[in-house]
């Protein structure tokens, strides 16, 4: 053992680095994790008191009833006003407009549902872009879509 | 944008999730196992032919295991969570053993480093001045003791921890190969077979790159290659990618002859999706052609000379190393771009150039653990150790 000094202070040394990162996780272990199962409990009760980002169809009525109506007429009922500008909560706080709303013109917008893939449904309404657009005799711009599409009532 | 395919996919079907930094990281992984099991041979079944790399191996392998982190933080959505696998690992999840497995690896390979460049380090103490003295002085733990007995000891755990170290190293890849292995969605991955292939391959990666370093850092330090060690590397080189293109191999033939439904899907896979990277490298280019050069050296030799050798050796490895990353690639992303319908293709994946899984950093990690070996270098010798025989004289 007289010539294992070093050895035994390599040994020592690792012990130590062990109490450490057991030290470390007992001070960084959340405190409610695994009481119901694999997550951290008291994450439930913080997201049921944050504030709601989003909106609904009828939180944008309110202000913008036309809109909705004409939404609501057409083949994109089903969709929702957020989706295609922000959530509400960027755009009003407290019943009030704090901020302009981001209205997105370009195709890439209309390209996230409407692109041709095999992946979506048959009859799921898909255009192969660009060349649809083209087919139909328009110029590709920013805005092409709504040249002949009404953002809110495709059809019209 | 657009996203072209055909056949039929269902709709997560769609995107690659596992991209180039899960293709690096198994990638990574390998170099550390093979690099390890390769001075192993040295430490432990005492190949003395290798003794010129058998430093050199262990501290690429070191470097490498410092890499390899990076790949999978740079997967993440959220890196700042990586840490939470050791504070909350979930014992079903096979990934999240990662972090333990990698810390005891790590420790380990440290520990053995250490070992090895003991008296290197009490030498450098006794020989430098003022702060640089201190820092030699804290590495060497305060102990001078260089005996013969002290000596002994030492050989004796270096033999132990070189012997631990081999079940690790096979641990730590084997397992990777299992998170794949154990996917059974995936027809092209779920084999038992996996870890066991991406054991081999990572050998092979290991020995190459090793070549690679040792012949490159000779160069730098103005050295000679010694031609025993360089005839050795080849000889095993031989010996594991011929092991691992067979088991390769194997696990397709099976899949053939089965001829079960999946063949239908991984059929095309090979010979149209994947044509270029699985035919053309990690068959021919990168496991065909390695197999002959280094055929020509290990059952030439006689008639080689060591400008012929090393050029063939170098050559072959550098081939060797692209056709792993090959077989990476063919199965990471190769087991992504078939629908799980096995009836249809996305299109196949390329990445970005600056993307977060992008191509620079993935090169970025590959640079750090060569420039960690020099820095290393720097402050112990990689090569050869200072002083062969008599250290007694040396009492700082
Ligand atoms: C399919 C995507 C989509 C949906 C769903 C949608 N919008 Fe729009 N919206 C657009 C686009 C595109 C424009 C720009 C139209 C244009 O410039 O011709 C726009 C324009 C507007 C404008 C006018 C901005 C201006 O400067 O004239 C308002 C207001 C508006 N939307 C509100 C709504 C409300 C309220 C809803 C939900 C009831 C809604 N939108 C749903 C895409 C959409
Ligand atoms: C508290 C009332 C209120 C609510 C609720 C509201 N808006 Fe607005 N919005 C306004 C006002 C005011 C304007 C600016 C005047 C205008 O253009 O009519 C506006 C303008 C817009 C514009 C044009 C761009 C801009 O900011 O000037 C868009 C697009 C829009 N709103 C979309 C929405 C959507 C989508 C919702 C639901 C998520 C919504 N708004 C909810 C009051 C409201
Ligand atoms: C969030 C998804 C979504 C986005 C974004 C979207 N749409 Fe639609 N679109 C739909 C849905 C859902 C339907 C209804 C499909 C059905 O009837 O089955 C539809 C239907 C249509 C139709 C077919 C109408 C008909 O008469 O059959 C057209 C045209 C259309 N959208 C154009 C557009 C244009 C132009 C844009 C870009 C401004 C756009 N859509 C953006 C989801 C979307
Ligand atoms: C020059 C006019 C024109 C332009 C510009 C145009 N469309 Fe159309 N689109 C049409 C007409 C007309 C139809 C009616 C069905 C048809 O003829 O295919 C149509 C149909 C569609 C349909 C429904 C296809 C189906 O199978 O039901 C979608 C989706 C659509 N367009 C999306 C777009 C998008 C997205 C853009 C923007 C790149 C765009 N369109 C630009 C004229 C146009």
């Amino acid at each position: 053992m007289e010539h294992a000094k070093h050895i035994i202070r390599a040994v020592l040394l690792l012990v130590v680095a062990v109490v450490v990162f057991v030290l470390v996780r007992h001070f960084l272990y959340p405190k409610s994790f695994g009481l119901h199962g694999y997550y951290r409990f008291d994450s439930v009760a913080e997201y049921a008191s944050a504030a709601p980002v989003h909106g609904d169809r009828g939180s944008c009525a309110a202000c913008h009833e036309e809109k909705a109506a004409t939404l609501t007429r057409g083949k994109h009922a089903s969709v929702s006003c957020e989706v295609c500008h922000a959530p509400l909560s960027t755009h009003v706080q407290e019943e009030a407009r704090v901020a302009p709303m981001p209205v997105d013109r370009s195709m890439q917008l209309c390209a996230t549902c409407h692109q041709k893939l095999v992946a979506r449904p048959k009859g799921f309404p898909q255009v192969v872009l660009p060349d649809h657009a083209v087919e139909k005799g328009a110029q590709i711009t920013n805005g092409v879509c709504q040249e002949c599409h009404n953002a809110h009532n495709p059809s019209e | 944008m657009m996203i072209e395919n055909d056949g039929f996919l269902f709709p997560n079907d769609l995107h690659i999730l596992w991209k180039l930094m899960i293709v690096m990281y198994p990638y990574v992984t390998g170099l550390v196992a093979g690099a390890f099991i390769l001075a192993s041979l040295y430490h432990v079944f005492h190949r003395n032919e290798l003794r010129p790399i058998g430093r050199l191996s262990l501290v690429a392998s070191l470097g490498f295991l410092l890499a390899a982190p990076a790949t999978l933080q740079l997967h993440l959505g959220h890196p700042e969570r990586g840490f939470n696998i050791m504070l909350t690992p979930n014992p079903s999840s096979a990934m999240a053993m990662f972090g333990f497995i990698y810390a005891a690896y790590l420790a380990l390979l440290v520990f053995e480093i250490w070992l090895v460049h003991r008296v290197d380090i009490i030498m450098l103490a006794s020989r430098s001045r003022g702060v640089q003295r201190w820092f030699y002085k804290v590495l060497a733990l305060g102990v001078y003791d260089v005996s013969e007995e002290a000596r002994h000891v030492d050989h004796g755990v270096l033999v132990v921890l070189a012997a631990l170290g081999i079940p690790g190293a096979a641990l730590l890849h084997g397992y990777v190969g299992f998170i794949f292995g154990a996917v059974k969605a995936n027809p092209w991955w779920s084999t038992p077979l996996m870890p066991i292939i991406f054991l081999c391959s990572a050998i092979v990666s290991g020995i190459a790159m090793v070549v690679i370093l040792y012949q490159v850092g000779v160069k730098f330090s103005g050295r000679r290659i010694d031609a025993a060690c360089m005839q050795s590397l080849a000889r095993w080189l031989w010996l594991f990618v011929i092991i691992s293109v067979t088991l390769e191999l194997l696990e397709i033939m099976t899949l053939a002859y089965e001829a079960a439904d999946e063949w239908q899907i991984i059929k095309p896979l090979l010979v149209d999706q994947l044509a270029f990277s699985f035919i053309g490298i990690q068959l021919i280019f990168g496991a065909l052609i390695p197999i002959i050069l280094l055929g020509i050296v290990v059952l030439m030799s006689r008639y080689l000379t060591d400008q012929i050798r090393n050029t063939l050796c170098f050559v072959a490895s550098l081939m060797l190393l692209v056709q792993v990353f090959a077989m990476r690639w063919n199965v990471v992303i190769g087991g992504q771009i078939f629908s799980k319908s096995l009836r249809g293709f996305r299109e196949t994946y390329f990445p970005g150039l600056f993307d977060k899984e992008g191509i620079v950093l993935a090169i970025l990690i590959l640079v750090f653990p060569l420039v960690f070996i020099a820095l290393f270098n720097r402050v112990l010798p990689v090569f050869e150790p200072l002083d062969a025989g008599n250290a007694e004289s040396l009492k700082p």
